[in-house]
């Protein structure tokens, strides 16, 4: 058989079809009729289901819309301590049952509508409603039970007990102050594209996986203090695009100019981002429970406490921050991160790797390697730990190192890798575990009580512990400052005490932005950025 | 008739992937809003309550047979989360998904074709080449192939936008590894058909009657492998469903493989099956058209 060379005229026609398939792209999205002067990407890193601030719970959406929405109360991003927000001023009752707001006289929203106290009373009434379903923000209210119009621009937040996290709840985006007019217009589920707020940028589109869109306002006069009074350089519209699911994508954007900022970098990605002069490092602490797990006092072996000291004790910490964080997180020993304001100096170092220790409480618990086989049985039983792994944070990753180093202590570690939250949740409820990694983020201690609570909804170490649940309540109740640290320090402590979890590192989210890109800064939660203070180097 | 047997079959095609879907949906402990509403800090009562309003505690088959009520009607629900319409959620990113999937089947086509032709009556370099090529579409992931192109072609060279950015640009990359990977298949078969082909009689006479090269290749030997050649290339649409899943992911593209998985993996179940309902459509119409297309080009069909 003849060989013969393919002609060049098929492999022309070929490519010709090829271009013609990209030649039908769509023209470009945006119209933009009047284009912003400092426009810049931010990367989003999760997909939340939705945005509606009142209804959604992801942490995600509050990094685009915490520039749409005031609160009524601020937490200085410094001091973390209230600041007049939407409200001047405000005095809670003596019995902790009334909160009273004298609000701003100056505000509108970005419709045109007066915000009042009549306004405030209607977004209350849209997150408790049923018809909501809300899935987060009507839980921050905890005890609220209805409010009262004292004029118009002084409401009053009535409340069956005492709840002291509600002003910090009050400060978050959930229970951000949107129109009345935009929300009544639509149905529930379609407010979340047509929002509208006070705050320092108005919402121009959100397209569901592709982008969301915003504008700097032209009429913001009512910024709180850490705000910076726009200048010629300040960023004004901002194109929110999301990078889900693949971190390592994320790095390659920002190298490629497709995105200004973005957070949630895989430290690797981030220690040789550091080489790079176009792109700058911004580390930001977030405010919390440090990466935990927590231990199941309600089966064996760790219902013993020597056990679940051993397991403190036979975790090197430091070399998982060494290892998987790159170190850019500090070492956690509590289960409050040490930028939370109740944060117990008193617990650093304790627990810190001690192997001989870990394998003196194991034998003193009755677990012995009585076939020499480099793991630890009781009565002959091989002793197996079984660690709920979720697939992010980097938790799978830490958890193979432990696994690795608990072989020094002769514990034998079995990990449970679940897909998803909600599968998490579903294997906790089957209580076939020892060990599952799960925490939260707040500046306020109360992020402890669903933790820690004999009642709590995620009180997965199964604790039952009368004096926990007591000071609990009452640093819930307690409204002043010093006196929740005092209860709040007990927590820590008998929580330690009782190893109820293994704490690994306090939560950094590793930020990387262009160089050209300035002022950039993140609220007291961290999370958030306070974009208002963008500015772009020219 | 046939057209009739052809419909039948799809509906019959369309009633079993959303069974499926809805069993297996269910089989996978927890739902929607439970673990969210747990970490909100919400009561068992109240969560309770929720599920109650949403229908989630209704026997798996009392929400089967609603489900088809209403499908039949049109209605393929509203999100477990926020009450969108499902029609509405779809449709905001089919466009997008089309748009990636087309241009995905244009290139495989057109790559497949030629890799196929190279492999089978090229050279011995063209020819090891071109298999060795075809080799790595089959076996390499997405995943890789994609990563790759990013760091090339956006972090180094710069050429290309990493994410859609609304221009033909951004459409580049993703449907470039999509199609790659999509033109495996297809390349495999038109080898196989050209080099059977190469050595027909008619293949002989047509190159003695001294016919210039490129008319015997497309007018004689892709003429009669066409029929096969097509059916692969409709056979990898079904590739293409699952291919924009990662590739929509990879790119930060919208679409609707990335809703399926967020979709799915926060078990929102009328989103999933109403993205299962919309896929097995689309696929047995694009199946239809090919069958359709075939009967035109091959007179053999038409005779029997």
């Amino acid at each position: 058989m003849q060989q013969r060379k393919l002609p060049i005229s098929i492999s022309a026609g070929i490519w010709i079809m090829c271009l013609f398939g990209l030649g039908c792209a769509r023209a470009p999205l945006l119209a933009n009729d009047t284009p912003a002067r400092h426009k810049i990407v931010y990367g989003l890193t999760l997909q939340p289901s939705g945005f509606d601030p009142h209804i959604h719970a992801s942490s995600e959406l509050g990094i685009p819309l915490r520039q749409v929405y005031d609160t009524l109360v601020y937490r200085d991003p410094e001091t973390q301590a209230f600041v007049p927000g939407l409200a001047e001023s405000w005095t809670i009752s003596p019995d902790g049952l009334i909160y009273t707001f004298n609000l701003r006289r100056d505000v509108r929203f970005h419709d045109g509508t007066p915000f009042n106290a009549a306004a405030v009373g209607a977004n209350l009434d849209r997150i408790v409603s049923p018809d909501t379903g809300s899935l987060k923000a009507v839980f921050m209210l905890g005890s609220y039970s209805g409010h009262e119009l004292v004029d118009d621009y002084t409401i009053r937040l009535l409340l069956s007990e005492s709840y002291s996290p509600l002003l910090d709840s009050l400060s978050q985006v959930y229970l951000g102050m949107a129109s009345p007019t935009a929300f009544n217009a639509v149905s529930r589920d379609r407010y979340q594209f047509h929002q509208v707020g006070t705050g320092p940028f108005t919402f121009v589109e959100y397209v569901p996986g592709d982008r969301l869109v915003l504008r700097r306002s032209a009429d913001y006069a009512w910024a709180p203090p850490f705000y910076r009074a726009a200048l010629g350089t300040s960023v004004d519209e901002v194109e929110f695009r999301f990078f889900t699911e693949s971190p390592a994508t994320r790095a390659i954007a920002l190298e490629s100019g497709d995105a200004q900022i973005m957070g949630e970098l895989l430290p690797s990605d981030a220690r040789v981002l550091t080489n790079n002069s176009a792109i700058r490092l911004i580390p930001v602490p977030v405010v919390g429970q440090p990466l935990q797990f927590l231990m199941n006092t309600g089966r064996y072996p760790t219902d013993d406490l020597r056990v679940r000291q051993a397991i403190l004790f036979g975790t090197n910490r430091e070399a998982i921050v060494d290892a998987v964080f790159q170190r850019y997180s500090p070492v956690a020993w509590g289960p409050l991160s040490a930028n939370s304001p109740y944060y117990d100096r008193g617990l650093r170092g304790a627990y810190a790797y001690d192997p001989t220790q870990a394998r003196a409480l194991l034998e003193q618990a009755g677990l012995t390697d009585t076939d020499n086989n480099g793991f630890v049985e009781a009565a002959g039983v091989e002793i197996v730990i079984n660690v709920i792994v979720p697939p992010w944070g980097l938790i799978p990753e830490v958890a193979q190192l432990i696994q690795d180093q608990w072989r020094t202590i002769g514990l034998r570690a079995e990990l449970m890798p679940v897909p998803s939250r909600n599968i998490l949740v579903e294997t906790v409820n089957q209580g076939e575990y020892n060990l599952v990694a799960f925490y939260s983020f707040g500046v306020d201690g109360s992020v402890l009580n669903d933790y820690f609570l004999s009642s709590g909804s995620l009180n997965w170490a199964r604790i039952g512990n009368p004096d926990l649940d007591n000071w609990l309540m009452e640093a819930t109740r307690q409204t002043d400052f010093a006196a929740r640290q005092g209860l709040y320090s007990q927590i820590q402590r008998l929580i330690m005490n009782e190893a109820f979890i293994l704490p690994i590192r306090d939560y950094v989210n590793l930020n990387g932005a262009s160089a050209t890109l300035d002022g950039v800064a993140f609220d007291a939660y961290g999370w958030f950025p306070l974009i208002p203070n963008f500015t772009e180097l020219e | 008739m046939w057209f009739a047997r052809r419909m039948l079959s799809l509906v019959g095609a369309l009633a079993l992937a959303v069974s499926i879907t809805f069993v297996l949906l269910r089989a996978l402990p927890g739902d929607a809003i439970t673990a969210q509403m747990r970490i909100s800090g919400a009561s068992a009562g109240s969560i309770a309550e929720r599920r109650t309003a949403l229908g989630l505690d209704l026997p798996p088959l009392h929400q089967y047979i609603d489900y088809w009520i209403d499908a039949a009607r049109g209605d393929l629900g509203v999100s477990l989360i926020d009450g969108q319409p499902v029609t509405d959620i779809i449709m905001n990113q089919l466009d997008s998904t089309l748009l990636l999937a087309a241009s995905a089947l244009a290139t495989a086509a057109a790559f497949g074709l030629l890799l196929g032709c190279a492999a089978g009556l090229g050279g011995f370099i063209v020819s090891r080449t071109a298999r060795i090529v075809i080799g790595l579409a089959i076996s390499v992931p997405i995943y890789w192939t994609g990563t790759i192109t990013l760091f090339v072609f956006a972090a180094q060279l710069r050429i290309l936008p990493a994410i859609d950015d609304g221009t033909w640009r951004g459409l580049v990359l993703p449907s470039a590894v999509l199609g790659f990977h999509t033109a495996g298949a297809i390349a495999r078969v038109t080898w196989a058909t050209v080099r059977a082909t190469n050595t027909a009689d008619f293949v002989r006479t047509a190159r003695g009657k001294g016919l210039r090269e490129s008319h015997v290749i497309l007018s004689h030997i892709l003429r009669v492998g066409l029929p096969a050649i097509l059916s692969v290339i409709a056979l990898q649409a079904g590739f293409l469903l699952g291919g924009v899943v990662v590739t929509e992911t990879l790119f930060s593209r919208p679409g609707v493989g990335r809703l399926l998985l967020s979709a799915a993996l926060g078990q929102d179940y009328p989103v999933v099956q109403g993205i299962v309902l919309w896929s097995a459509f689309a696929y047995s119409v694009v199946q239809l058209l090919f069958d359709a297309a075939n009967w035109l080009i091959d007179p053999r069909l038409r005779t029997t």
